[in-house]
């Protein structure tokens, strides 16, 4: 129940979104707006390789030829793609530092006002050991434990450092899982992503600790573009968790980040999102434009892919956790808390594409919709004919909190396999008036009630994250439903 | 315009040469709006999402003409026991057969007749309705039918009951490779209630297109049953649009059981708008070798305190491709609304193919609504079962399916005409 009361605690504060400061820091930025220059100064600042840059040279080229697609059920004023800045770094990192003594103070101040743990001896104090790769707008600031995880052969670093230290896995993996002709925000990624963490984890090995990325968009008018690509060779095992917020800025800024996982034999990756960039203000005024793609390719025989997302924060929120489901035995997972307020948009799902032999994927998807927005469940489940004895389950509920929201869902169902079994459920409603009596009548508040009464809405996902994060999680679930009833 | 795919620059092309028996200033402007729409954006194609998984490029063969009637074996179009055969009407190739069909007595209050002699004899009866329900938006196969309307039924109730059920038969005659495309309105007023049974079939080799568009309007308390049988020939080709809605209190219940043709798309759009408004949609598909089968609905909750129900199930075999699309819409402060969707299908083969898509989409917070799918092969475990009493395995097979899929036909048609799908299915069945 401590969960709980500090949800409560959380709601009581009456706190607004606690991460919109701005930090004063001096930028390095590259000049407004897009074009090649543009991409072969990001390329020439991160001393790429020749192949890389062909790589977005063409991913540029193709982009100018696609269409911003209009079929997610989103509104938002056209997207001035050359009124942005696509290259943003923090000056003082211009060397990168060496250590955590060459970070900007002010750098550090800001990721302790974030609650992020940048300092190691700060997590060694704690209950578990997290390594953190903090990426500021568009560069990678610090990466933490890199020591203790190359021990184990683990690589963890940022994609940048990446692709000079470890070319060949970058470049064979790389665009694998979602091609640089994907689609119009990841082809826009492809072409100018700035960083991004990479993870290897070797043959056979456990990962001796949750791996953590937080990104931060600063800079006023800069796109964040980060390319995060994990690998699970044979037999190994991941949990991975990222977290993201940005300032409180009147501008709506664009967020367009390509994850890519790679899951090879026997292989068991854990992605964890909580997701609270800048959500706007009370009159949708604001915020991040949060489109993302998102997918793991379950290669191997018996590999494993779970998507757990608690998504709270940005403007709009367009993104499809996907898993193609190519190895035998393997599986697929996704869990999702939509939470929107105000004037917010989300329309977000998963695709579980079954390719292979008695492969089995399971969704659970909560949306819950309060103030004047909109929440959409969108998900595809394929079963391909050689997908002999796979199987779905899919549960979507969608909660309403007041009058002016809407939940929409929109599933696709393909079967073209017999054997293949798929179940689909989704329910729509509002809270129960009976649970909201029921708490009154016990003398907790209607806003403290209906914050309970969605964490265990919720439960069922909230349960798959890691610990450390579960407890965040619930807290931000308070903090989102402010101000949505009375 | 000039972007057009060439069969439906046919159809377009069709305007001038069908000559009309019936021609009013609002029937001319109503089939010049159809037209116009139509000639926009011509046929849907599979880059519209509403027609994402039917692609009606099977049209090419047929002749966008519409042909003159032949002689038909009226032995062919008996389907009813004798008892319930008492109102009817028969349609060869879209047009009334008068000497085929036989309307017999009616209640006060009750007309049943043809379009055209509506059109012929008193046009105010269905100009008031005609062309009201719906727009072309989005229903490019409407607009067509609505650019050609000549012929079709007419069914209007008013504080009425009708104790036996109207029989309409629609035949196509394959040999034409012709199209038609049949208009029909139903009315139902005062607390009326009818019952509507209807079997469309192909004769003869050959492909066709039938696309038919149904106005529905039930209004106060009135009650429609419209169950429709679709017996198309192999090479047959069957659109159809329904478009109703329901006032106070209102029911409008369909069955559709769907199990030949080529490609057949049964689109039924049903609109809540008065307390109280029900519906009950209702359907089992069929389909065996290169069948395309597709059911798409949509339903409007419009306003507060009415409710749906929906159940469609099918049994794919050989390379069938079966479409659900179903979406409930529940409107702002449409507060109070029910709404259940259900879609199971059984994939008898290794080829055949099911894609579905069931949509919520809720705008108002005080309402219960769901769906659900499933889809797979027989269950081992039942079949076990049976075949552990010494029944055989294709006979065990066959109960099962039936049993399945008979279940919608308990829930969707009313006990008196349930014999009628059931024996259908159980042939089906039987012949595979």
């Amino acid at each position: 129940m401590a969960a709980v009361t500090e949800t409560v605690d959380q709601v009581q504060s009456v706190e607004k979104y606690k991460y919109g400061f701005v930090t004063d820091i001096e930028a390095d930025q590259a000049p407004k707006g897009l074009n090649e220059d543009i991409i072969r100064f990001i390329s020439a600042k991160k001393e790429e390789p020749e192949w890389l840059l062909e790589w977005r040279l063409k991913a540029y080229a193709h982009w100018l030829t696609m269409e911003e697609p209009d079929w997610p059920k989103v509104n938002y004023p056209p997207i001035d793609y050359q009124d942005s800045y696509y290259y943003s770094a923090p000056k003082s990192a211009e060397d990168g530092p060496d250590s955590l003594d060459d970070v900007d103070p002010e750098l550090l101040e800001t990721y302790k006002k974030l609650g992020i743990p940048l300092h190691e001896q700060e997590v060694l104090a704690g209950v578990k050991n997290v390594a953190v790769d903090a990426v500021f707008d568009s560069v990678s600031v610090a990466t933490t434990f890199k020591d203790a995880l190359a021990k184990e052969g683990v690589i963890f670093c940022p994609i940048s450092e990446a692709v000079k230290d470890h070319p060949d896995l970058v470049k064979q993996y790389l665009g694998s899982v979602v091609p640089y002709s994907d689609n119009y925000f990841a082809t826009l990624n492809s072409a100018v992503f700035t960083d991004g963490s990479f993870v290897y984890i070797p043959k056979g090995v456990d990962c001796p600790m949750e791996l953590s990325t937080y990104f931060r968009i600063n800079a006023s008018n800069t796109g964040q573009f980060e390319r995060t690509l994990i690998i699970a060779d044979e037999g190994s095992h991941v949990s991975y968790l990222e977290g993201c917020t940005a300032p409180m800025r009147d501008e709506n800024q664009l967020h367009a980040a390509v994850v890519e996982l790679v899951a090879l034999d026997d292989a068991d990756i854990k992605y964890s999102t909580v997701q609270n960039w800048y959500p706007g203000d009370e009159n949708g005024v604001g915020g991040i434009y949060n489109f993302v793609t998102k997918r793991a390719a379950c290669r191997g025989k018996n590999s494993k892919v779970s998507w757990t997302q608690v998504e709270t924060g940005s403007a709009i929120t367009w993104k499809y956790p996907s898993c193609i489901l190519q190895g035998d035995n393997s599986v697929g997972e996704f869990y999702s808390v939509a939470i929107t307020n105000n004037y917010q948009q989300a329309d977000t799902g998963t695709k579980m594409i079954h390719l292979g032999k008695n492969t089995s994927s399971k969704i659970i998807a909560k949306g819950i919709s309060a103030g004047k927005s909109q929440s959409t469940y969108r998900g595809l489940v394929k079963m391909m004919p050689k997908a002999e004895g796979a199987r779905n389950y899919t549960q979507c509920d969608s909660l309403l909190i007041g009058k002016e929201c809407g939940a929409h869902t929109v599933p696709y169902i393909e079967s073209r396999n017999k054997s293949a079994k798929v179940e689909h459920e989704a329910t729509t409603s509002k809270i129960a008036d009976d649970q909201l009596f029921y708490c009154r009548q016990r003398g907790i508040s209607e806003e403290d009630a209906v914050a309970l009464i969605v964490n265990g809405f919720c439960r069922d996902v909230m349960q798959e994250l890691p610990m450390e994060f579960a407890v965040e999680a619930q807290k931000l679930v308070g903090i989102s439903l402010e101000g949505s009833v009375g | 315009m000039s972007n057009l795919s060439p069969i439906s620059q046919a159809f377009v092309d069709q305007q001038g040469a069908v000559a009309f028996s019936a021609s009013a200033p609002w029937l001319d402007q109503l089939r010049k709006a159809g037209l116009e729409s139509f000639s926009a954006d011509g046929l849907p194609t599979p880059k519209l999402e509403d027609w994402k998984y039917t692609n009606l490029n099977v049209l090419e063969k047929i002749d966008a003409g519409q042909r003159g009637d032949a002689a038909i074996d009226s032995t062919q179009l008996t389907w009813l026991p004798t008892e319930l055969a008492t109102h009817k009407l028969v349609f060869v190739n879209g047009r009334f057969q008068s000497e085929l069909s036989a309307i017999g007595d009616l209640p006060k209050g009750v007309k049943v007749l043809a379009l055209s002699e509506a059109l012929a004899s008193e046009p105010g009866l269905v100009e008031e309705h005609l062309g009201q329900i719906g727009g072309f938006e989005k229903a490019p196969v409407l607009a067509l039918n609505t650019a050609f309307i000549e012929d079709g039924y007419v069914v209007m109730v008013d504080k009425a009951e009708l104790a036996t059920p109207i029989e309409i038969v629609f035949v196509s005659q394959a040999k034409n490779e012709a199209a038609h495309h049949p208009r029909n309105l139903i009315v139902a007023k005062n607390n009326a209630r009818v019952t509507i049974l209807e079997r469309h079939i192909g004769i003869g080799e050959g492909g066709y297109l039938a696309n038919s568009a149904f106005e529905v309007l039930v209004e106060d308390g009135a009650h429609v049953q419209h169950y429709r049988l679709l017996e198309d020939s192999a090479d047959g080709i069957n659109l159809s649009s329904v478009k109703a809605k329901l006032g106070k209190d209102a029911t409008y219940d369909s069955f559709v059981l769907s199990m030949s043709g080529q490609l057949s798309r049964n689109e039924i759009h049903v609109s809540c708008e008065a307390g109280g408004a029900h519906t009950n949609l209702n359907g089992v598909y069929v389909g065996r070798g290169d069948q395309h089968i597709d059911n798409t609905t949509l339903i409007d909750h419009v306003v507060p305190n009415t409710s749906s129900k929906e159940t469609y199930k099918g049994a794919l075999d050989g390379k069938s491709r079966g479409v659900f699309q179903g979406a409930i819409i529940v409107a702002d402060g449409a507060d109070g609304t029910d709404g259940r969707m259900s879609n199971k299908t059984l994939l008898l083969s290794d080829d055949a193919e099911i894609d579905a898509k069931p949509q919520l989409e809720i705008y108002a917070d005080d309402v219960q609504c769901a769906h659900g799918f499933t889809a797979g092969e027989l269950d081992e475990n039942s079949l076990f079962y049976l075949r552990s009493r010494g029944i055989p395995e294709a006979i065990a097979r066959s109960m099962l399916v039936e049993g399945f899929l008979d279940e919608v036909v308990e829930e969707g048609v009313a006990e008196d005409y349930q014999d009628i799908f059931k024996t259908r299915i159980a042939d089906w069945m039987n012949s595979g």
